[in-house]
């Protein structure tokens, strides 16, 4: 069987054919072309080119994901920012969402008017366990009844509320979820991921101009963060990656993939907050390497500065860099030393958005003597790094990003792994082979593997 | 609010355990619904728990002897926070040393607390009284 697998990104649409032989998938044909305005356009080139390749053979069946036109956009409303927003977040992060901004307590005529200027795709709609508080949850819906009919609500609190808001919120988009915070102690994503896909699937992919792609190619896209998770997952389960975290750092986000559960030594720590979830997503908006090149620079300043000493490079030299690729996010280094400043802007993008994904300890001196509180999720004993993207599957030396800033601004102890193993996609190929995930899952799976571990 | 969840912890840095699983049986097998925070529980988490469950009482337990530092200001904070009928009880070994009982329980009613009750309470008449206490505030309403 012939798999064509196409990722249809903001800047590049990129595609692979495998074949999958013998329980094997082989690479028959890569390519890629800029995105196009209108999508199906590039996604057709890429497919002429892949066939052209490979010569001819058996039609393939066609598996592809889409994060162009902004991915998929939700802004999330909780009643606690620790509790149902977070786990809301948490919810739409492991659906594959772009968070566009996040609403807690009583939303404001100001908050609605913010969100009907973002538009986002998605409203995740939350608050209150289930038998818990419905005041707050009664009020949000009535003034939810302003908001744009472009966005629709996916409502996944209190299920004491679910028929008020079906009443007030009926005659517009309204999808009903299963709560995402049944009990503080247990965090139920998948009723709501699963709402928020089909929402995805029904309407989004027709506003993206992707409609025509999918009758065309009979099957439908995923999200690309979504793939990417689902992907994680099953490697996980293979055990050979141990507990890993995954990166892909790109022009305008990075993306944070962890998979791994707590161990019980881990475990005995006193903790605070929602449990973590064995296999989290978080994607940063303000860290990348083109577009996000200024917001990174200002955001990763802690790490950007103990690099630079640590590799004897100018500060100057840097911001001119930073300027020169703001200027022309398309702009490759052309000499050693403009590499140099690159991989120092990587490395702190990594450092910075791994230190957002992962816990805290604090020391809390208690009458028994210091003992530590932890909160978020402990990668410390997280084996392995993946590298996957453009600027880091090449060979990035990312270990420093987790070394030279171990306290956050709090003097908090980072959880970032502590001395893992790195391994590099180096054909920038995981994204592709997370698409072949449903059509051949153990194929998919060896095959990602398998080229991690290649010498 | 609910008449019949509560929101039970160990405030500050305290790590007492054993106390806190019991309460937390006891209290459930009684016919409440127990939101148990478990140890070293700050006041904002308390609060949080009991905005985000509806829960009508809070009931915090100090074991290691800085109740008074830690569950100072808890009324307060409710109010600020919109829980401006939560009955507030709180237990424990809340002072260091051998003070008498009564003057500890002074103090903490005059922080806000609803009731005060030493390590040797009998449970039954806690939940006796919580459930009075929960009854009148439903009817305050």
């Amino acid at each position: 069987m012939r798999v064509l697998s196409v990722d249809i990104g903001s800047t590049w649409t990129k595609g692979a054919l495998f074949e999958l032989r013998d329980g094997g998938l082989t690479v028959l044909a890569r390519a890629q072309t800029p995105t196009t305005a209108h999508l199906p356009e590039g996604f057709t080139r890429v497919e002429e080119e892949l066939v052209r390749e490979a010569g001819a053979g058996e039609r393939p069946r066609v598996v592809w994901s889409s994060s162009a036109h902004g991915g998929l956009a939700v802004a999330a409303l909780g009643l606690v920012p620790d509790w149902t927003l977070a786990a809301a977040r948490a919810a739409a992060l492991s659906a594959g969402a772009r968070i566009t901004s996040v609403f807690s307590y009583q939303l404001t005529p100001r908050d609605l008017g913010r969100l009907n200027a973002e538009r986002p795709d998605i409203l995740l709609f939350s608050g209150g366990t289930d038998g818990g508080n419905t005041a707050f949850v009664s009020h949000n819906a009535r003034v939810l009844r302003g908001l744009s009919r472009d966005t629709v609500i996916v409502y996944a609190g209190n299920r004491d509320a679910a028929a008020e808001v079906a009443d007030v919120l009926g005659d517009r988009p309204l999808e009903l979820a299963d709560n995402v915070l049944p009990d503080l102690r247990e965090p139920a994503p998948e009723s709501a991921r699963e709402a928020i896909r089909r929402v995805f699937l029904e309407r989004i992919v027709e506003g993206k101009g992707l409609s025509e792609l999918v009758a065309r190619t009979g099957s439908a896209p995923k999200p690309t963060p979504l793939a990417m998770l689902d992907y994680v997952r099953a490697l996980g389960r293979d055990g050979r990656l141990g507990r890993f975290v995954c990166l892909d750092l790109g022009g305008a986000t990075c993306d944070v993939y962890s998979h791994g559960a707590a161990t019980p030594e881990e475990e005995a720590v006193a903790t605070a907050g929602l449990p973590e979830p064995v296999t989290k997503r978080t994607v940063e908006g303000d860290l990348g390497m083109r577009v996000s090149a200024r917001p990174a620079a200002a955001a990763a300043r802690p790490w950007i500065d103990r690099l630079l000493a640590a590799r004897e490079r100018a500060a100057p030299d840097f911001e001119a860099w930073i300027d020169a690729i703001h200027a022309d996010p398309s702009r490759l280094p052309a000499d050693d030393r403009e590499a140099a400043l690159d991989a120092v802007l990587a490395t702190a993008c990594v450092g910075a958005a791994v230190a957002r994904h992962a816990g805290r300890i604090e020391i809390v001196y208690t009458a028994h003597g210091p003992t530590e509180l932890k909160r978020g999720k402990d990668l410390r004993g997280f084996q392995t790094i993946v590298c996957s993207g453009g600027f880091l599957s090449r060979g990035a030396e990312v270990l420093p990003a987790f070394s030279v800033l171990p306290f956050d601004e709090r003097g908090r102890i980072v959880c970032a792994p502590a001395g893992p193993r790195v391994l590099y996609d180096r054909e920038y190929l995981l994204p592709l082979l997370a698409n072949a995930l449903d059509a051949a899952p153990e194929a998919a799976i060896q095959a990602g593997i398998g080229r991690l571990l290649a010498p | 609010m609910n008449t019949h969840t509560i929101v039970l912890g160990v405030i500050g840095a305290d790590c007492h355990a054993v106390g806190n699983k019991i309460l937390e049986a006891f209290f459930s097998r009684a016919g409440f619904r127990v939101v148990n925070l478990g140890v070293m529980v700050s006041q904002d988490e308390f609060i949080d728990a009991a905005i985000e469950t509806g829960a009508g009482a809070i009931l915090v337990s100090s074991l290691y002897g800085h109740g008074e530092i830690d569950c100072a200001g808890l009324r307060e904070r409710c109010l600020e926070r919109g829980l401006d009928r939560m009955v507030l009880y709180v237990g424990g070994n809340l002072v260091v040393g051998k003070a008498d009982f009564s003057a500890t329980r002074d103090k903490f009613l005059a922080m806000g607390y609803d009731r005060v009750f030493p390590p040797s309470v009998e449970l039954d008449e806690v939940v006796r009284l919580l459930e009075q206490d929960l009854a009148l505030k439903a009817e305050a309403r």
